[in-house]
């Protein structure tokens, strides 16, 4: 037999393998990767940690100095914006420690992480719109490896959802929960309630 | 739009069909004519021969798995462009690796006296697919029926592109075995 029609039998497969076949993958662990990755972000971490020694050091310096200064009866303006900086550079570090501890309910579809609604709103009736895509397969905060709490694979949820089905509706993402429907946006856009929608 | 929904307006003649199909499987049957075929125009020329196969087979047809009757109206039609064009030496990329890997399976020789029972064929090797571990299940309709790169599925299972040839490599000659034990000497 020749090789373009054995390409042809194959292209008899039935349906199901081959819907099967494009749907989300699993992607396994590449452990190769992972360590490298792990190595970087050692290095970038130490390296964050030298870099904020040193910039405590320079403050510190910045405001003996200035007090000294400032004692002299100038100068004061330049303790201000050094006590400033510093002060904010603590503050972004908070937040974002605290955006990572504090992660709302997401789900991420379709390689887009999507934010539920904060409106606490579920809709109880089925919608001709809604596209079925699949069910969340894994919960993040299962994992025993420390997590940032964001989900990063595809039907991945950060809270107890596994088996839900998920929708498409429009650019929104709804998910079955105990019978009522979840309203999901993308995350970084203008949020969204079902009011919005209906 | 739901796929039952999609299907229904094919049998109801609504215009909307095509419309419907060409915006939830636009990109999907995109792909598979541009895997094969390698060229923007030849793939757009055969979205659009897709819409129209599938406006004719519908309402004679109900299909179950929307997605893969219309990939697969795509897939047959991008092979047969994919032919004629090679045969002015035009064409090219992906596909002529798959032909080649495919190549371990068969003899690629004419066997005009061998009559194969395409049937039982297609019986056979869907049930050697069915058999196969989730993985190689997936790596295989991946490559052989869908015509991705080998970078992109490696990419899509997190693999290096080394472990999918192997993979695959190993899956043609079970496969090639198979067939031979039940009488198919391809």
């Amino acid at each position: 037999m020749k090789k373009e029609d054995f390409f042809e039998v194959l292209g008899e497969l039935d349906g199901d393998l081959v819907a099967e076949a494009k749907l989300t993958p699993k992607k396994k662990a590449n452990w190769k990767i992972l360590g490298a990755m792990a190595a970087c972000l050692t290095i970038l971490l130490s390296a964050g940690v030298v870099m904020l020694n040193l910039q405590q050091d320079n403050s510190s310096d910045m405001a003996a100095d200035s007090a000294a200064i400032s004692q002299k009866g100038s100068g004061s303006d330049l303790m201000d914006d050094s006590a400033a900086a510093s002060q904010q550079d603590s503050d972004n570090e908070l937040i974002t420690e605290s955006a990572a501890a504090d992660a709302a309910p997401m789900v991420y579809v379709n390689d887009t992480l999507y934010i539920q609604s904060s409106d606490q709103q579920s809709y109880p009736e089925w919608n001709d719109d809604f596209v079925y895509l699949g069910e969340i397969e894994s919960d993040i905060t299962d994992s025993a490896a420390p997590t940032d709490g964001i989900p990063k694979e595809n039907f991945q949820a950060n809270h107890p959802i596994v088996g839900c089905k998920v929708y498409q509706y429009g650019e929104h993402i709804v998910v079955k929960i105990n019978d009522a429907y979840w309203l999901y946006f993308k995350y970084g856009e203008t949020e969204v309630n079902w009011n919005d929608l209906n | 739009m739901d796929d039952n929904h999609i299907i229904q307006l094919y049998w109801d003649r609504n215009d909307q069909a095509v419309r419907a199909t060409s915006d939830k499987y636009g990109c999907y049957c995109k792909t598979i004519a541009k895997n094969i075929l390698n060229n923007e125009e030849d793939a757009e020329e055969c979205l659009n021969d897709t819409w129209l196969h599938a406006w004719n087979s519908m309402p004679a047809h109900w299909p179950a798995q929307l997605a893969a009757f219309l990939g697969k109206i795509t897939r047959n039609l991008s092979f047969n462009r994919y032919k004629h064009n090679h045969a002015k030496k035009r064409g090219g990329g992906e596909i002529m690796l798959i032909l080649d890997e495919l190549a371990d399976c068969v003899s690629d020789v004419d066997t005009v006296e061998q009559i194969i029972e395409q049937q039982d064929l297609v019986k056979e090797i869907n049930s050697f697919v069915r058999n196969l571990s989730q993985d190689k299940r997936n790596l295989f309709v991946r490559r052989y029926w869908y015509a991705d790169s080998i970078s992109d599925i490696a990419k899509d299972y997190g693999m290096l592109q080394g472990t999918v040839s192997k993979k695959l490599e190993r899956t043609r000659k079970q496969l090639k075995a198979y067939l031979t034990e039940r009488g198919f000497e391809l």
